[in-house]
């Protein structure tokens, strides 16, 4: 449905964005999910047209997009602050593409209606949009963007200004609705809870390049590199050298691997529960930090050469104990 | 240290009571002296029994509307130029575009003529190329001219004050509409405009008023045949010393002055949104795209030639002979007691026009914010419409001044003020009535928008009242106090109408002095007077540059 | 906030209790004023105000010597044109702003008297005065100044031309001068007015509408003010103006030259001064009734008629000394007088002044 193609941005002369390619299937939510700084904000706005690239290609639906005007793209968008019209009351705001698209009066009642009620918002359009709270702003937000029924909808970190609760409720219902209307959607966000709850797939962005592309238990499971691999919150990583096609060096130790294509500038990455409390391990470590997760604790400890780990455990253990820990498998990724 | 914020709000209602006493003081005192001396049955039947004054009345609101309408069509794309772009000279450029609203009106006049006169450079040009015989453009005294310098004086007026707004406004509600599907037209007519509203009425307002009780621009460019409500009421003061009728007359302006003020407030309270207020590194960007270059510098080139080619002619003429014009300044040839050292005018000046910023953006500011919490307790409270229209019925006295005739002010001193008539404080106090209604204005849109939000998190996270306040408000207000400060300072340094009637000689300004040299013939007086007008735009605009590159913190609202 | 505060409420407080006691207060001080300096010898010197019109001036060193010999201090009021000031000294006339004032001339004569404005003072030398220019006989009014009021023409404009210029003021109304005048309001401008006197004086009461109806016809152009006629419109002064006749002052070629810093030795400009083309204003002084130092004022009346404020009158003001034996500065060769100005009595200026100005206005600008 939607192509970008070697897409390239600089700015001030310093690169913004670099050869961004990526695909968005019709009817598929993908998430582009990076840090702040990273750039995704601005691949938004420029498939919605509000900016333009100096290279690359974006075609929708086959059509190239090059030439069609913001107001005729038909493409939705949620912004981070919402930019809601102060002016105008809910059902306003909701009606305003549709006013755009000189649609009769009666029909814009309509289909302001259902996107109130697809947002669950039916009653409040008389309503001041000033005085609602930020979850209803949130919706009206919604209902506004999907009203005009967009060939494409993306949002631009709409959930960032919301507390964490009300936005797991959200995230969560806003991927209903989405999938309900089969909409294909591009969701901008630097959280990673958020991206794996909403996304059908996710493609990480860091310094303006996307470093991974995949379904959600993919990047999980296989990482691209160690960037990835921090980003999404893991830890125990290591720098690696290989020593042979089976064994592999580390602060740690040295470990037995499986043969791999990769070669240099490697990364070891030990799971939380890939460790193991052993009293017997070689590995010695004093816990500094015992916290409770549902069904296991989680541990953090420094071994005596002063490397820190994270591990689990059925049982809790308290802060200073000396324990032995146990690595059972390693995986090897790209630094 | 964290008291309520409520209290902070009471004492800033409390402090109401300055800007009322200064004007209670300054301007209602004397005006009421003025008119309950002159008043008399007699002026109010002679005004209404003679059709002439129904026609001077008309005929007043219509050149003010006609110019009002043109200064805004004329200064809109300037706002949206200076609020949304950055590009190289932009601050020197606004600087220019002020100097036409502090140049004395028969400076201006020769200017015109120099362009525009039966012998003017455009009308000979025109002449030669096409053979004509008589001058094509016959525009002095006529309408035509009132509009065109009435646009050229207030053309300042609009930029700033719909620029100053504009710069702030968040342009992610402009690209919102336009993804869903508005083009730049229907954008601006829903969305933006309905936004910049209160700036644009606000705008509107002073350069009608200023329009409407506008002087030396009827009486030198548009001629004796035409006449305003203050032209006449000058004429009546002054030469014909017809007080009941000046009286009657001044009434008739100072209520139609206030009628305007009251609808304007209940404008502005409906128009009023809480904006999300944007720094200007967010909201500005640079040219791009060839289209927005040509565009861009094809209309600040023609905003140019309006506003600089009349200066330019009045700067090309002062060094006519060489620099003699400007050393000539220095010398007393006559020995004269009346004689002015330019370095004294230009301090005389200076110092008229920072005693006037001082007072004007002091009571400026507390006028706004009391404004301010008088509206937002009418919205809370079970008594806000009693609120809502002290608010407005303040909001209008604040306003005026500008509609009061400087003679009829200049007079009124004459009798209430006691041992002050012949104060030197007179001189920034007159200017400050002027000056106090535009820092107002410039204020008040920007302190409404202002989410109390914003200050209860701050006050929140352990600021004091007065942190908060320098934290929070200050850096948002910043531009609109600059803005008001320039306009007080340009009113000071360019009034005259008030300043001949309270100016004591010993303390001249260069308007004063420009003045001076224009009531005596003879090449040297007319040289020296463009010479001097020509110093007044330099350190104007220097004094004008130097505001706008003062700056708090980092971050430009 | 709080400095705010502090500073609002110290500047206002200031003006508040300013203005509710009028209890005299030291003058502000963030300008520094000029002081007398006390010499221990004499007691400190006297204060005198005089109240005045925009375009006094006098010498410096005229004036220094004055405040020594008199012990005085003299301190000038400028309040606006004639026509202003003398109105806001009617206005503060039972707390006057000056001992003092000068500046009420001929047309202003009778409005002054009647005001009952000012204390009868008959100078020493007042007997040296020429009679024609004595017009209040109780010496309330005392003259010190007289200028004439006449058309100036552009000489280079009518050689060029091969015009004659005109020589009396039927001579306007001629279709070869169509289209080359501009006169001043009446309503607004003192040269105006004194012009609309000559043409009155000259044609008559009965007259002098008929010839302005024909100088409308002949595209007569009508400035609010002298600055504007002379400055915008004229060709010889300023720039892109096409009138080579204005109303200006008899002297005005004379400071044409003089205000040339030896670039003209001719003035660009020549007088109208046919029988009855110019009018004669004189201007007065007086000694304002309830003045805080009568004394000091009435020295000054008698200074501004000694041979020394006589003789710099010319070049300060650019009229000519009302005392027969004041010599004349040389530039003063090219100031013209006209033999007999038009006459028109100050009482009757006074009892027909608004009716005359406004026939007028209704005859030439409506």
């Amino acid at each position: 449905m939607l192509e970008l193609v070697h897409i390239s941005k600089t700015y001030n002369n310093a690169p913004l964005l670099h050869d961004i390619s990526l695909s968005v299937n019709a009817g598929e939510i993908v998430c582009l999910l990076g840090p702040s700084g990273s750039g995704k904000t601005t691949l938004l706005r420029i498939i919605a047209g509000l900016e333009s690239a100096e290279q690359g290609t974006i075609l929708f639906a086959g059509q190239d997009m090059r030439n069609v005007p913001v107001h005729q793209r038909n493409f939705g968008m949620m912004f981070q602050d919402l930019a809601l019209f102060p002016h105008k009351n809910v059902f306003e705001n909701v009606a305003f593409a549709l006013r755009m698209q000189k649609i009769a009066p009666a029909e814009i009642r309509t289909r302001v209606q259902e996107a109130l009620d697809l947002v669950g918002l039916r009653g409040f359009e008389q309503r001041d949009v000033n005085h609602l709270s930020g979850g209803e702003q949130q919706r009206v937000a919604l209902a506004r963007a999907l009203a005009p029924r967009p060939r494409l909808l993306m949002f631009d970190e709409p959930l960032g200004a919301l507390d964490r609760i009300l936005r797991e409720q959200l995230v969560a219902d806003l991927r209903a609705i989405l999938k309900r209307i089969g909409m294909t959607a591009l969701y901008v966000t630097h959280d990673q809870e958020e991206a794996f709850t909403i996304a059908d797939r996710i493609a990480i962005i860091h310094a303006g390049q996307i470093v991974q592309i995949g379904f959600p238990a993919e990047i999980y499971q296989t990482p691209a590199n160690a960037f990835v691999a921090r980003f999404l919150g893991m830890t125990n990583l290591f720098p690696a050298r290989r020593t042979s096609d089976h064994q592999i060096e580390t602060l740690l130790g040295t470990f037995p691997v499986a043969s791999s294509s990769l070669a240099d500038n490697l990364v070891a990455l030990v799971r939380p529960d890939r460790i193991r409390v052993n009293p017997n391990a070689e590995i010695r470590a004093r816990i500094v930090e015992c916290t409770y997760r549902i069904g296991r604790y989680r541990l953090r400890a420094v071994t005596s050469s002063g490397i820190e780990l994270t591990s689990e455990s059925p049982e809790p253990f308290a802060v200073g104990t000396e324990v032995g820990l146990e690595i059972h498998a390693i995986e090897l990724i790209q630094a | 240290m964290l008291r309520p914020l409520s209290l902070i709000m009471k004492s800033l209602n409390l402090l109401f009571i300055f800007p009322l006493l200064f004007l209670g003081g300054f301007y209602f005192y004397p005006l009421a002296a003025i008119l309950q001396t002159s008043f008399a049955r007699g002026g109010f039947m002679e005004l209404v029994t003679d059709p002439y004054y129904a026609r001077v009345f008309a005929f007043t609101i219509f050149q003010a509307a006609l110019s009002t309408l043109f200064t805004l069509i004329a200064a809109f794309p300037a706002a949206y130029i200076f609020a949304r772009y950055t590009f190289r000279g932009a601050n020197v450029l606004r600087a220019l575009t002020t100097i036409p609203f502090l140049m004395p009106t028969i400076v201006v006049a020769t200017a015109f003529s120099a362009w525009l006169g039966p012998r003017g450079i455009l009308n000979l040009t025109l002449m030669q190329w096409f053979q004509l015989d008589t001058p094509p453009i016959q525009i002095m005294h006529t309408l035509g001219i009132i509009v065109l310098a009435h646009t050229f004086y207030n053309f300042t007026i609009v930029l700033r004050i719909v620029g100053g707004f504009w710069a702030n406004l968040d342009p992610q509600i402009e690209n919102a509409a336009r993804v869903l599907g508005a083009n730049r037209w229907q954008t601006f007519w829903h969305i933006t405009l309905p936004l910049i509203a209160p700036s644009v009425i606000a705008a509107s307002l002073l350069v009608f008023i200023f329009d409407f009780t506008s002087f030396g621009v009827i009486l030198i460019l548009g001629g004796p045949r035409l006449a305003t409500l203050e032209v006449e009421i000058y004429r009546q003061t002054v030469n014909l010393f017809n007080l009941p009728l000046a009286a009657a007359l001044s009434l008739v302006q100072l209520i139609a002055t206030f009628t305007l003020m009251v609808a304007y407030t209940h404008l502005q309270a409906r128009l009023a949104q809480p904006l999300r207020l944007r720094p200007l590194t967010i909201v500005r960007r640079t040219l791009r795209t060839a289209r927005e270059k040509i565009l861009v510098w094809g209309y600040l080139g023609a905003m140019l030639i309006f506003l600089l080619t009349p200066l330019v002619a009045i700067v090309a003429a002062s060094f006519d002979g060489g620099l003699t014009y400007y050393t000539e300044l220095w010398v007393n040839r006559r020995g004269a007691i009346t004689f002015v050292p330019p370095i004294e005018a230009v301090r005389n000046s200076l110092w008229f026009a920072c005693a006037t910023i001082g007072l004007a953006v002091s009571l400026g500011l507390v006028a706004a914010y009391a404004i301010v919490q008088m509206d937002r307790r009418s919205n809370t409270q079970s008594a806000g419409m009693l609120f809502r229209l002290r608010a407005a019925l303040l909001d209008s006295l604040f306003m005026l001044p500008l509609g009061t005739s400087a003679i009829t002010l200049g007079f009124g001193y004459i009798l209430a003020l006691g041992n002050l008539r012949t104060s030197v404080w007179l001189v920034p106090v007159a200017h400050t009535l002027v000056a106090f209604p535009f820092v107002v204005r410039s204020l008040l849109p920007i302190v409404r928008s202002i989410q109390p939000r914003l200050r209860e998190a701050a006050q929140l996270l352990g600021a004091s009242p007065a942190r908060v306040w320098r934290e929070i408000d200050l850096p948002i207000i910043l531009r609109a106090i600059l803005v008001g400060a320039v306009f007080a300072f340009v009113i000071s340094m360019g009034e005259f109408g008030a300043t001949v009637l309270v100016a004591r000689p010993d303390l001249p300004t260069i308007t004063l002095a420009i003045y001076r040299f224009l009531g005596q013939p003879g090449n040297i007086n007319f040289g020296q007077a463009l010479a001097l007008s020509t110093i007044l735009m330099l350190v104007s605009a220097i004094a004008i540059l130097a505001m706008e590159h003062w700056r708090i913190g980092t971050t430009e609202f | 906030m709080k400095k705010l505060l502090i500073f609002a409420f110290v500047l206002l407080a200031l003006g508040a209790c300013t203005t509710t006691t009028p209890a005299p207060t030291p003058s502000p001080t963030f300008i520094a004023m000029p002081t007398a300096g006390a010499r221990p010898t004499v007691p400190p010197p006297t204060e005198v105000t005089i109240m005045t019109h925009d375009s006094f001036s006098a010498s410096e060193a005229v004036i220094k010597e004055f405040e020594t010999s008199a012990n005085i201090k003299l301190k000038i009021l400028k309040s606006g044109d004639a026509g202003a000031a003398l109105n806001k000294a009617i206005l503060a006339k039972d707390s006057p702003l000056a001992d003092a004032f000068f500046g009420v001339d001929n047309t202003f004569l009778s409005r002054a008297l009647k005001a009952d404005l000012f204390e009868a003072y008959k100078p020493a030398n007042a007997v040296n005065l020429p009679k024609e220019f004595v017009l209040d006989s109780d010496f309330k009014l005392t003259p010190v100044d007289y200028g004439d009021v006449c058309l100036n023409y552009d000489r280079a404009y009518f050689a060029q031309k091969n015009l004659t210029p005109p020589k009396i003021l039927d001579d306007l109304t001629k279709p070869e001068y169509k289209g080359l005048t501009v006169v001043e309001n009446p309503a607004t401008s003192s040269p105006g007015l004194s012009f609309l006197l000559a043409t009155i004086g000259y044609f008559g009461k009965d007259k002098y509408l008929d010839f302005w109806k024909a100088l409308r016809a002949n595209d007569v152009l009508v400035t609010e003010g002298w600055e504007d006629a002379y400055y915008a419109k004229s060709t010889w002064a300023g720039k892109g103006g096409d009138r080579p006749i204005v109303v200006s002052y008899a002297t005005s070629p004379a400071a044409e030259v003089y205000f040339s810093n030896g670039k003209l030795t001719e003035p660009p400009t020549g007088n109208v001064l046919g029988d009855g083309a110019c009018f004669r204003q004189i201007e007065f002084v007086g000694v304002l009734k309830g003045a805080k130092n009568p004394d000091g004022a009435r020295k000054l009346v008698d200074f501004m008629l000694s041979k020394k404020f006589q003789e710099d009158i010319p070049t300060q003001m650019f009229v000519f000394p009302v005392m027969p034996d004041a010599k004349l500065p040389d530039f003063y060769k090219f100031a013209e007088k006209p033999n007999k100005p038009a006459v028109v009595s100050a009482a009757e200026i006074d009892a027909n002044r608004d009716a005359w100005i406004k026939a007028w206005t209704d005859t030439v600008l409506r």
